[in-house]
């Protein structure tokens, strides 16, 4: 089922080119770098400025600026996707009968969009590596507390970072997996999920409602950055996976109730 | 209209009933549809005919009544029952990013696995039955072509196929027919006979009866979600009888006449442009044309008529005095 | 009838996504609360004991997070944070810092921003400021005593130290019950000014019950139960920290600052500008001329305060609960824990 549906996933040419974008990014940032400098001082997350320093960084940095927005949009197209695609296709009635049993649909679909989420950050973090490599010096890599760790060490680190991108958007997934369940229109899914992000994202700028803050599924969303402080930090971390793993929960439960007592008329 | 015990049907449904946005879209519909049998479920669009099917294969939970599915009436059971079943549900649906071939193979792949534990006697599917399904339905050529490429025919073709993959005992086909040419549709109506002859039972539903008529065992109607006829095509045509026909321009008056006079069957009044059509409830006529012009209706002509299978169909679930 | 059940239970099905969501709510809500309600008692000490606990201030090994807290805007850059001005101007200030403290004269203060952090390494005869964000260390081997005054900040105890100090013989003290502070039962030292007319209502210093250290300070303007001003631990654990903490060589390729001992300050570079305090303990007001530096930093938050004519000519006013200052055009500041009458009256002296 999970290789049938990863298939169906990959066969598509919107998800080639989706994936192609996101792996091309880094190179472009790399390049941009490379030739016009890290731009120190400017508004831009901190790793942008470490990247003409080391490799490593790069991988970082190529995260960092995917994550509040390209990150979760290709993870919403996909995830929104699966069971409303299907249902506008009309697939879903086909899969139904065939028949599968609807908690196996749901179950198969999450885990090719967590599958998905994992694929993209690696990747898109893999190819970071070999651009910084590429463009950047790749000695001794500075934490951001000012000490100094091996390069093998920093591409470890980078790696549990990648990692916890990667757990952050479990979220994202789970949520496009239950609005999915509620409409046969994939594209409003996709827009209703990645608007539950943005509006997330926009609030926990809002001190006003600090208050709610904890309860948003992109609050602890920088906590990857821990990581690459001495000592390393986890308060962050724990609770960015509580986070998730509270969100998913929900969105999964959600998403079955719906669609286990939904009538498919599409 | 008992048509025998319920070992010898493919599909009952009892007391069937669901509303959609509080309009019962079928209404308390009970069906019998025999083993072996071809099963014309006939009813113009919007009659419910879809929302049945989609009950009887559980993508639309009833809010009344029940199912029984090949002799299984337990949802679960009746779910591990539809891997015997071969469907084509409202127009056929793949994915147009894939070639005709890679849909049945991803349809086969999500389904066989799912089915093997439910179902021990099928086996995988393989390349060659995929050609074999293809090439019944003539698109073996065309199995490499992306399915967005395909015309509808070839479309409805495909999802023929899909049902043809693995042996089924029962084929439930909605509106197979539609966006056929003349030629595909006489070819699909001789492949439901051909698996008919070969042990399937075959439920197949259209809005144009002249398209299944000649191959239906078991007829039947619909409308408004009620059931109006059900019954072999031999009692649906011998239902007919005789019917009085008026050719006039003053229709309402002659409508009210008739019914006031109580002259005409309730519920049979079929009422068109200038003309009605009607069972009358005497043999005599010429009484009735009396009353007809003494009540002031121009009569221009009477008559009787029989009416083909079609124009009884017509009339059946068509604009009647009683939908009014 | 089993058909039906999936369409019966269907209100059932939403019972799981509904008590996950509001369990997650109920616990985010109510778990802080929970933590701030629980409370302890220790046996009762006297002033005097508290003062000598303050006074001791033993150095010890620990870890925690520190926030300083203002209800108002506050227009002085922060310590580790080289912020905007004209950001801090907009409304109450809070900044959080982790402190690592060896007990062996050896401190560090981090402050974690999204991407970057600041770090202060202090290591006896020697202080590293760190900032990631412009990927400079700057060093301050020479000038310590400075840096000694900017790591109270991010060390209640050394403030609490120079509270008692300095002000404790203008005040009424006395212990005021135990608090709850970093999850830990504490004492609280109340100072109430002996001064009338200044505007400070009182000082608290919470001292750990158990280790006897200052763990907060608050600062409560007149009439209010609400302080203007605190400064304590959020967490705190007493635990060995490793040398590795503290130590700090500028990396290959930062950019290294080192600052003479010649200017006093941190952002000095005007010469040695004297303070003139008038009056002792909490209605004294200081009288400061600022650099040319310092004028043309500040020019922009003088702006936005409220003008006031002055004996001296006009002037700007900035007011807190806590505290005013008035800036005059010729760039001197007049601040301190009193009223604006008795500011203009100290002007008027000049």
């Amino acid at each position: 089922m999970l290789g049938s549906e990863l298939s169906l996933l990959f066969k598509r040419r919107r998800t080639k080119v989706l994936m192609a974008l996101l792996f091309l990014a880094p190179w472009l940032m790399g390049f941009v770098i490379f030739q016009f400098g890290g731009g120190r001082g400017g508004n831009g997350p901190s790793f942008v400025d470490l990247v003409t320093h080391n490799a490593v960084f790069l991988v970082l940095a190529s995260v960092s600026s995917l994550m509040p927005l390209l990150l979760p949009l290709a993870v919403s197209l996909v995830a929104a996707d699966s069971i409303a695609g299907e249902a506008s296709l009309g697939t879903l009635r086909y899969l139904l009968v065939a028949p599968v049993s609807r908690m196996r649909i749901l179950v198969g679909k999450l885990l090719v969009s967590l599958s998905f989420v994992v694929l993209i950050c690696l990747g898109v973090a893999a190819s970071a590596l070999v651009a910084g490599m590429v463009f950047f010096p790749t000695g001794r890599v500075v934490l951001l507390s000012g000490q100094t760790t091996s390069f093998l060490h920093g591409i470890a680190l980078a790696f549990v970072a990648t990692v916890l991108i990667a757990m952050s958007l479990v979220s994202v997934a789970g949520i496009g997996l239950a609005i999915s369940t509620f409409t046969d229109i994939p594209v409003g899914a996709t827009l209703g999920t990645l608007g539950i992000i943005i509006f997330s994202e926009i609030l926990s700028n809002i001190s006003q409602v600090r208050g709610i803050w904890p309860m948003l599924p992109t609050n602890y969303w920088l906590s990857y950055a821990d990581i690459f402080r001495f000592p390393i930090r986890l308060g962050a971390i724990g609770k960015d996976f509580v986070s998730q793993a509270v969100w998913l929960a929900f969105a999964f439960t959600l998403a079955s109730a719906r669609f286990i007592s939904k009538d498919v008329t599409s | 209209m008992n048509l025998g015990s319920s070992n010898s049907l493919a599909i009952e449904t009892e007391d069937l009933t669901k509303a959609f946005g509080g309009r019962n879209v079928v209404d308390s519909l009970s069906l019998h549809v025999p083993a072996g049998s071809i099963y014309g479920f006939l009813g113009p669009n919007g009659s419910g005919k879809t929302t049945t099917i989609r009950m009887i294969l559980g993508l639309v939970f009833p809010d009344r009544g029940t199912v029984t599915l090949l002799a299984a009436k337990d949802p679960k059971e009746r779910r591990a029952r539809l891997s015997r079943v071969g469907m084509l549900v409202e127009g056929p649906a793949f994915y147009p990013y894939l070639s005709g071939y890679d849909n049945l193979k991803r349809f086969s792949q999500i389904a066989l696995p799912a089915q093997r534990h439910l179902d021990h006697s099928l086996s995988k599917v393989s390349k060659s039955a995929i050609e074999s399904a293809l090439e019944r339905v003539g698109l073996l050529e065309a199995a490499g072509k992306k399915y967005r490429a395909y015309s509808l025919g070839m479309k409805q073709r495909l999802s023929i196929a899909a049902a043809l993959l693995w042996p089924r005992e029962l084929l439930v086909l909605d509106e197979p027919t539609n966006g056929l040419d003349p030629q595909g549709i006489v070819e699909v109506r001789e492949l439901m006979t051909t698996l008919q002859k070969q042990g399937m039972t075959i439920f197949v539903s259209s809005h144009i009866l002249s398209e299944v008529e000649i191959i239906c065992s078991n007829i039947a109607v619909m409308r408004e979600g009620k059931l109006l006829f059900e019954g072999s095509t031999q009692s649906f045509r011998g239902s007919l009888g005789e019917r009085f026909e008026l050719e006039t321009a003053d229709v309402g008056l002659a409508e009210s006449i008739l019914s006031g006079l109580g002259l005409v069957e309730p519920g049979s009044l079929v009422i068109g442009h200038d003309r009605i059509t009607a069972k009358l409830t005497t043999e005599d006529i010429a009484r009735v044309v009396a009353a007809l012009v003494k009540g002031g209706v121009g009569v221009r002509a009477v008559g009787k008529t029989s009416h083909s299978l079609e124009e009884a169909f017509v009339n059946m679930t068509g604009r009647s005095s009683s939908a009014r | 009838m089993k058909m039906l059940n999936v369409k019966a239970h269907s209100k059932l099905l939403f019972a799981g996504p509904i008590t996950i969501a509001s369990s997650a709510i109920v616990i985010s809500l109510v778990m802080p609360q929970i933590a701030r309600a629980s409370t302890s008692t220790l046996t009762p000490v006297s002033p005097q004991q508290l003062v000598s606990w303050i006074q001791a201030d033993r150095p010890i090994s620990l870890t925690g997070t520190v926030t300083g807290a203002t209800s108002f805007p506050l227009p002085m850059p922060s310590v580790l944070k080289s912020s905007n001005p004209a950001s801090v101007l907009s409304g109450s200030t809070s900044e959080t810092f982790n402190v690592w403290s060896n007990g062996a004269g050896s401190l560090r203060a981090q402050q974690v921003t999204s991407a970057g952090e600041t770090d202060l390494y202090m290591n006896p005869g020697s202080v590293w400021y760190w900032d990631s964000n412009t990927f400079t260390a700057t060093n301050e081997a020479s000038s310590g005593a400075s840096k000694i005054g900017e790591a109270g900040f991010s060390n209640p105890g050394s403030t609490a130290v120079q509270i008692v100090d300095k002000l404790s013989a203008y005040a009424t003290l006395s212990v005021s019950g135990s608090v709850m502070v970093a999850g830990r039962p504490a004492y609280t030292l109340s100072l109430v000014p002996n001064a009338q007319d200044s505007l400070i209502g009182s000082v608290k210093i919470a001292v750990d019950g158990l280790t006897h250290i200052p763990v907060r300070i608050q600062v409560f303007p007149k009439n209010s139960s609400t302080p203007a001003a605190s400064f304590g631990f959020d967490t705190l654990t007493f635990a060995p920290q490793p040398d590795s903490i503290f130590s700090f060589t500028p990396p290959p390729g930062a950019n290294v600052v080192e600052r003479g001992s010649a200017s006093g300050t941190a952002s000095g570079g005007g010469g040695s500008l004297k303070t003139k305090v008038i009056g002792t303990g909490f209605d004294s007001v200081w009288v400061q001329a600022l650099s040319a530096k310092q004028r043309s930093a500040m020019g922009g938050i003088v702006k936005s305060l409220t003008t006031i004519s002055t004996p001296l000519g006009a002037g700007y006013l900035y007011t807190t609960p806590i505290f005013q200052a008035i800036v005059l055009s010729n760039g001197t500041v007049v601040a301190g824990p009193v009223d604006t009458t008795r500011l203009l009256q100290v002007v008027g002296e000049l």
